[in-house]
């Protein structure tokens, strides 16, 4: 004899609680399985509760009008008959069940038998494997397992869905043999797992009890899949990198290519990057990085404010270059840096000036000796004015006046109209090298203004510039551009003209220089320049003699004084 | 007071017939009985029989009426018995409800709302467990709401019954009556369209509605997981603005349906999530959903829809990558 207790089941459609209207047994009493014991009155209907068990009731957990919640206890029996416990309960239980009969006489035959079979199968342990304690069975086998005195709570159905039919009623009348249920239970089981995995994929957690069979698996798969594979430096130049999204944004942000990042984790056989791998990618970076770039920004920044010429950088390859180190600021050899922006900006005008316009370059050098005296004293006048006055203002001075005298220097071709304009302003850009890359704000009017006034516009404009707070139509309307390539160093380029002007400028640096004086061979402050002109628009003559009548401006720059 | 889901839905209905006299009852045993799940009790004794009525044994005739009704201004809520025989009443949700503003160019429409139970186990019969939102939701003109709790379920289907266009009120009645909770007496709305945060986390979002919220929520406290928790409420239109930002926190998301999982509400929103989000992802969006299968009967009911156990290893693999 065992005691089981009956909780109240779920009534159907998710009630969670009924009101017990009437107990239909009494402690002591014998019930059958399935047979009506109390009735629970939901919202919906009065609901009969069966019996799950064969055997006495020996405590009753409600009393009618109380309101039962599901899954409490409502009923304890005594079962006849469970042969989980020793003999000796056997025994007790067949007694305890002899004189229970003897209280309900009209059971008594059924009652018998089943206590006779009730010991061929196990009516304890297999709850676990069947989601609810309930057997189910069609009526018809149920019937047959009256007759042939079977108990169905025993059997385990063979269905794999836990319905017991027919055939498992009469082979476990023919067996008569506990062992074969609990095997069932186990198929049973198994089988359920299968059936749940196949048609799951990996969510294998059927139910409560093979959930933690679930998750070593899926860990052991996800381990299998991240196999370490710590390259250090192979990453560079990978064709394909797996990544999340999430990542690829990570990198993309940092302007890394993220197949240039090496991958701490292998997938499907492919390197696969993590947020981590990025972020030690750009910690290395960092690190012995930051030195050059700074250096390189303030080595621009300083001459630009240097006062030798407020421009730096200027429309030629290799102050481009500078100019790009200045724009990644920190940048490290070996990373690579979006094209995009300013520089892209600089470099798409770059290009089409290069494609649209066949370059001519010429260099030439002369002697600035009283340049320099001159610019000496006048700087000294200035400066008590406030004003810093550095060689460009002399240098737009001339070339402004030697634009006047070869005006195909100072147009530009309407390729639309297929007409050169000659124009009759003479607006000289100045390229001005900017932590965010080259710009050429232009001094308007330059042929109108004296060289204070000239020295006052390239000075707010090139800090202007260098501030981002100068306005685009600022850097428009040029006829003419003069570079500064002397303030970095370097003694000749080959200046790109800024599209659509015909002609750019760019000094050297005035130093002392071997100078042939009278037969002799002198030290001497000269300039070099270099030019390029359109050649569609200039001949390489007209730049040579334009050219000349710079030089010839700026070796006197008393001339200057003559308009 | 504190009510249930199914009390909510009884409270709801009171209040919008006393305030609203265009507002009519009509179903099976709406009236007389007081429902089948008691949704509507009292409602006949308080309103009488022109404003509760009985229908025949015809879903077809329940929205096909209340489309009627609606277009000619009343604000009809029908009550279909269990979700699974709305399929009868398809053609009129989507050839005559759910289109009569567009097909009229707006000169008719129709404020009228459509209850019914849906949601697996309950161990109910067969065509009694359905979670078709999916399938509902993919028809223009119609709105899909889905409560999963008692004061959203009134304030929600006040919202419903007061919107211009037809709503389709699924109720989840698993947790028809599993719990309780502080319903005001007074009169509120819940928007319609717009999700709740029942939990905010950092780690993982978890976007579930209806009857899979309980075990969601089960879930995150059982796996000890920061989940920041999204219940959709309103399954068209989707509010996917506030799942694509909870993504945009989190970087993983784990979507919970009972519904099969094919074509399903879950698709739906990892493809919203890829088209606002995607960037954002650290791993794959994760879908623990029901089976394409019918919902099996009685034993293996259980087996179906989805479980804290699955929605943890869910979120376990979501985290693991």
């Amino acid at each position: 004899m065992a005691e089981r207790t009956f909780e109240l089941p779920d009534l159907g459609e998710g009630i969670a609680e009924g009101e017990l209207v009437s107990w239909l047994v009494a402690p002591g009493e014998h019930v059958e399985e399935d047979q009506t014991i109390a009735e629970v009155e939901t919202d919906k209907a009065l609901v009969e509760v069966p019996s799950p068990y064969e055997g006495t009731v020996s405590e009753l957990h409600y009393e009618e009008g109380e309101m039962v919640p599901v899954d409490s206890v409502v009923v304890t029996f005594d079962v006849d008959g469970d042969d989980g416990g020793a003999d000796s309960e056997g025994t007790g239980g067949s007694d305890e069940s002899r004189s229970t009969t003897g209280d309900g006489a009209e059971t008594t035959p059924s009652a018998a038998g089943d206590a006779e079979t009730s010991e061929s199968g196990p009516s304890g342990g297999d709850e676990q494997a069947v989601p609810q304690s309930r057997v189910f069975a069609a009526p018809t086998t149920r019937t047959l397992a009256r007759e042939l005195g079977v108990d169905l709570a025993a059997v385990v159905g063979s269905d794999g869905g836990g319905r017991v039919t027919e055939a498992d009623v009469r082979e476990a009348a023919d067996a008569g043999d506990s062992d074969g249920g609990i095997e069932g239970v186990d198929s049973a089981g198994e089988s359920v797992d299968a059936s749940a995995s196949d048609s799951g994929g990996a969510s294998t957690s059927a139910g409560p009890t093979d959930v933690t069979g679930g998750e070593p698996a899926v860990t052991e798969r996800a381990s299998a899949d991240a196999v370490p594979v710590t390259v250090e430096g192979d990453g560079a130049d990978r064709k394909r990198t797996l990544a999340m999204p999430a990542t690829r944004r990570l990198a993309e942000e940092a302007g890394v290519d993220i197949d240039d990042v090496p991958a701490s984790e292998e997938r499907d056989g492919e390197a696969f990057v993590t947020p981590e791998d990025v972020r030690a990618y750009l910690e290395s970076r960092r690190s012995g990085d930051g030195t050059v770039g700074s250096d390189t920004a303030t080595a621009v920044a300083g001459s630009s404010a240097g006062g030798n010429g407020a421009t730096a950088g200027g429309g030629n390859d290799t102050t481009a270059g500078g100019g790009g180190g200045t724009t990644a600021g920190g940048a490290t050899s070996g990373e690579r840096v979006p094209y995009r922006g300013v520089r892209q900006t600089i470099g798409e005008q770059m290009a089409r000036s290069k494609y649209t316009a066949p370059h001519v370059s010429h260099h030439d050098e002369f002697d600035a000796a009283d340049l320099v005296a001159v610019r000496g004293e006048l700087a000294e006048v200035a400066e008590r004015e406030g004003v810093k006055l550095t060689y460009m203002p002399f240098v737009i001075r001339a070339i402004t006046t030697a634009l006047q005298e070869f005006p195909y220097l100072n147009s530009s071709l309407d390729e639309e109209a297929g007409e050169i304009v000659l124009h009759d302003e003479y607006n000289v850009g100045i390229a001005v090298a900017t932590d965010a890359g080259l710009m050429v704000p232009v001094v308007k009017n330059a042929d109108r203004k004296g060289l204070k006034e000239l020295a006052a516009d390239v000075r707010d404009l090139a800090e202007r510039a260098r501030n981002r707070e100068i306005s685009p139509s600022e850097m428009q309307g040029g006829t003419f551009t003069v570079t500064n390539i002397g303030v970095i160093g370097g003694e000749f380029s080959s200046p790109i003209i800024n599209h659509p002007e015909a002609a750019i400028f760019a000094m050297g640096p005035i130093r002392k220089r071997p100078w042939v004086v009278d037969d002799e061979v002198v030290a001497r402050e000269t300039m070099r320049f270099s030019m390029s002109v359109d050649h569609r628009l200039v001949d390489g003559a007209d730049a040579a003699r334009f050219s000349n009548r710079v030089k010839e401006l700026l070796a006197n720059p008393a001339l200057l004084l003559l308009d | 007071m504190q009510a249930t889901i199914v009390e909510a839905v009884n409270d709801a209905l009171h209040t919008e017939m006393a305030a609203d006299d265009r507002v009519v009852v009509l179903g099976e045993d709406v009236a007389k009985s007081g429902g089948v799940f008691r949704a509507t009790d009292e409602l006949l004794e308080e309103f009488g029989g022109d404003r509760v009525v009985d229908t025949p044994l015809s879903e077809i005739a329940i929205v096909g009426g209340a489309t009627g009704l609606a277009m000619y201004g009343y604000r009809p809520v029908a009550e279909i018995q269990f979700s699974g025989f709305l399929p009868p009443a398809f053609d009129q949700l989507v050839s005559n409800a759910s289109r009569i503003r567009w097909r009229t160019r707006g000169a008719l429409n129709a404020p009228m709302v459509v209850r019914m139970p849906y949601g697996a186990g309950v161990r109910a019969l067969e065509h009694h467990s359905e979670s078709l939102e999916g399938a509902y939701g993919h028809i223009p003109g119609l709105q899909i709401v889905v409560p999963s709790t008692p004061h959203d379920t009134k304030g929600l289907l006040l919202s419903a019954i007061r919107d211009p266009d037809p709503v389709l009120f699924m109720e989840p009645k698993r947790i028809y009556r599993s719990f309780r909770e502080e319903v005001p007496e007074d009169d509120y709305e819940v928007p319609l369209g717009e999700a709740a945060v029942r939990r905010e986390g950092e780690d993982v979002t978890v976007v579930a509605w209806g009857s899979m919220m309980p075990p969601t929520l089960e879930a995150v406290e059982e796996g000890d997981v920061d989940a920041e928790v999204i219940d959709l409420r309103t399954v068209s239109p989707m509010d996917a603005e506030t799942v694509v930002e909870s993504v945009k926190k989190t970087g993983r998301c784990v979507v919970v349906h009972e519904g099969p999982r094919s074509i399903g509400v879950g698709s739906d929103v990892v493809a919203r999530i890829n088209d606002e989000a995607l960037m954002y992802l650290e791993a794959p969006v994760e879908r623990v959903t029901g089976f394409d299968t019918p919902v099996p009967l009685l034993s293996m009911e259980d087996y179906y829809f989805p479980h804290p156990p699955r929605i943890l290893d869910a979120m376990e693999r979501a985290l693991s990558v």
